[in-house]
């Protein structure tokens, strides 16, 4: 099974729903400041790298857990991918696409805007770190729900 | 085996007649044949994204059109790293955007069709831009079957 988190650009809310997926943030709190800004692809990925899957990790149950940005054409890429893969004669049962763009919030738009685009990361970054706090216990449950429909808790 | 990707921003204009061109279904401009390409001006929203497949060359290319709007360039990265998770290799996906050989008469005879539904002179005009990059698009399509 393969499960992609997709956002708009692969450095913010992918990232922190992939990594409470991996066990790597806690669920029954808040995590700091340095525990959201250390995890791997973190505020990092690159304009000229969205589009590109990168390989979180491995799950409990085997899932391969992957974060991807398809920019605001989240359908249409999502599209190109299943299609290029059933004209490959690769299943398509067992790949699921997670959207984490409705649970960021204004400061982590901004701040990811700031960081990514503008290049202002000591301004930017920080605060899509608050964003992301604010809703934390929303990513945990959204990841909660897709372990769970997929029969992996 | 590769994959080799039109696309532009409808998906079934000017990577209809790239494909064609690919394929030898047509060498020269010429009205009435692109019109009646596959897939030519027929693919709608609820299309895009989706891969169409056009046909096969004479080195196993397979060939296919669609529509990326103006994300060309993250459907790429999208497809060729899908194509590396599942062993296919980067390589095994071209993708060609081919966004920026439209022009004003293109860009205008698109609105005109596809906003205001006026298909004729849409059409008209789709036309007109596309003889006016029939060449360079030409020349693309050599370089990457060449690639290929």
């Amino acid at each position: 099974m393969k499960i992609f988190y997709c956002c708009y650009g692969s450095a913010h809310s992918s990232v922190v729903a992939a990594a409470i997926h991996l066990g790597w943030l806690p669920e029954d709190r808040v995590p700091g400041f340095h525990e959201i800004e250390n995890l791997p692809h973190y505020d990092k990925t690159d304009s000229l790298e969205i589009g590109t899957p990168f390989f979180m990790g491995k799950d409990e149950k085997g899932s391969e857990v992957y974060i991807i940005g398809m920019t605001g054409q989240r359908q249409l890429v999502k599209n190109a991918i299943l299609s290029f893969l059933k004209y490959n004669n690769i299943k398509t049962k067992y790949i699921f696409f997670v959207d984490t763009i409705p649970l960021v919030n204004l400061k982590t738009k901004i701040g990811g805007i700031l960081s990514r685009r503008i290049g202002l990361v000591a301004v930017g970054r920080p605060l899509t770190v608050i964003g992301i706090q604010e809703k934390y216990f929303e990513f945990v449950k959204l990841v909660n729900e897709v372990k769970k429909s997929l029969g992996l808790l | 085996m590769k994959s080799v990707i039109y696309s532009c921003y409808y998906g079934s204009y000017l990577a209809a007649v790239a494909a064609a061109l690919h394929l030898g279904l047509i060498d020269e401009f010429d009205f009435g044949k692109i019109i009646n390409l596959p897939y030519f001006g027929k693919l709608g929203k609820c299309q895009w994204g989706k891969l169409y497949f056009v046909g096969e060359d004479e080195s196993r290319g397979r060939i296919y059109i669609m529509s990326s709007k103006k994300t060309g360039r993250v459907v790429e990265k999208a497809l060729k790293g899908i194509a590396r998770i599942y062993n296919m290799g980067e390589d095994s996906v071209i993708f060609v955007d081919l966004l920026p050989f439209g022009n004003i008469f293109f860009a205008v005879g698109c609105f005109i069709f596809q906003k205001l539904n006026l298909k004729r002179i849409g059409t008209f005009l789709i036309m007109m831009g596309i003889k006016k990059s029939f060449k360079k698009l030409k020349e693309k399509v050599e370089n990457i079957k060449k690639s290929v």
